[in-house]
């Protein structure tokens, strides 16, 4: 058995409703963080087991593959344990995870931005792409979503895929809700635009 | 009208491409793929905590770091700046009070014009000149 291994019930998973319920922090997440400052590492243990699936869409939404999603998670969790005696216990841990992850996403996202829409504009130039047409919508989807800026694309994956709040995805990328809205608005014309130009 | 109607935006994504969207970032289901990844971050923070794993900084980190140095910097600066804003006022205040209270200087320029009149004998003016100039 790992050491750090929580010994919270099995089905002790994360809720995304009750995740993103703004305001109210759930009496295991409470426990889990109180158990957490007082160094006992089932706390901390417990708190990856309940925010890990929230926190890998958040990270997912921002960076480019699965692979690179994973790194941000594990990096976004190690740098929340390291500065969890900055934690306000008030808040919910979550919205501040989900902060620190999205931090570390865009960070990843920006170093290996140029390669990456280099590599996804050499597979949609390829003449051998899958010749589905499901796949090609998807290569063509995701060569588009490449094209985005970190934020718009972050914007519009949380907002339309993972159904965040403007206020909450605000909160996580450090900008107005207001802000968040009109991103969106904004991503989401220009992915129109990006996919119609690659249909031409 | 037309703008009014332009600047308001909608929530109503195109369900088609949301569709494609979740399809892309569609999460592993498989529960054993997220045992796996709990493992591996609570191994990465046992290692941390046996300073096998650093982290590398990163920019908003780096920021961070800098901001309370940059804010002391931009502190002086800003009170460097006033104090000589101040000063000059203080110099061009004391210019226009020493200006103002002080009487006006008269200069006497050397060779100061001297004023010929004419003499009350009823000679001309002319005459009058010609004699100053030849007494000099």
């Amino acid at each position: 058995m790992h050491p750090l291994r929580p010994t919270v019930p099995s089905d002790f998973r994360s809720d995304p409703q009750q995740l993103t319920a703004s305001g109210r922090i759930p009496d295991e997440e409470r426990e889990l963080v109180g158990l957490a400052l007082e160094g006992d590492s089932r706390g901390f243990a417990g708190l990856v087991r309940l925010h890990q699936r929230r926190a890998y869409a958040v990270a997912r939404a921002i960076v480019l593959s699965h692979e690179d999603a994973e790194d941000a998670v594990q990096d976004g969790f190690l740098r929340a344990y390291q500065a969890l005696d900055r934690f306000d216990p008030g808040q919910p841990f979550g919205a501040w995870l989900n902060r620190i992850v999205a931090n570390a996403a865009l960070d990843l996202a920006r170093r290996k931005k140029v390669r990456t829409v280099e590599e996804l504009s050499d597979s949609i130039a390829s003449p051998f792409r899958d010749p589905a047409e499901d796949a090609e919508l998807r290569a063509r989807l995701k060569a588009a979503l490449a094209e985005l800026p970190e934020r718009s694309r972050a914007v519009i994956v949380l907002h339309d895929v993972e159904g965040f709040t403007h206020a909450e995805i605000g909160r996580m990328l450090g900008i107005p809700g207001g802000t968040a809205r009109s991103d969106l608005h904004h991503a989401r014309q220009r992915l129109k635009q990006l996919l119609e130009n690659m249909k031409e | 009208m037309d703008d009014r109607n332009d600047l308001r935006l909608t929530d109503e994504g195109d369900p088609k491409l949301t569709g494609m969207l979740r399809d892309v970032y569609a999460a592993p289901r498989d529960g054993a793929y997220w045992d796996g990844l709990e493992t591996r971050i609570l191994s990465l923070i046992a290692a941390s905590r046996m300073g096998i794993v650093q982290l590398q900084p990163n920019w908003w980190s780096v920021l961070g770091r800098w901001a309370a140095p940059g804010l002391a910097a931009a502190g002086l600066l800003f009170v460097a700046a006033g104090m000589v804003l101040s000063r000059e006022n203080a110099a061009e205040l004391q210019t226009t009070y020493e200006e103002t209270t002080e009487p006006p200087v008269v200069d006497v320029l050397p060779g100061a014009v001297h004023v010929v009149t004419a003499p009350s004998d009823g000679s001309s003016q002319r005459e009058a000149t010609f004699r100053y100039v030849l007494s000099h």
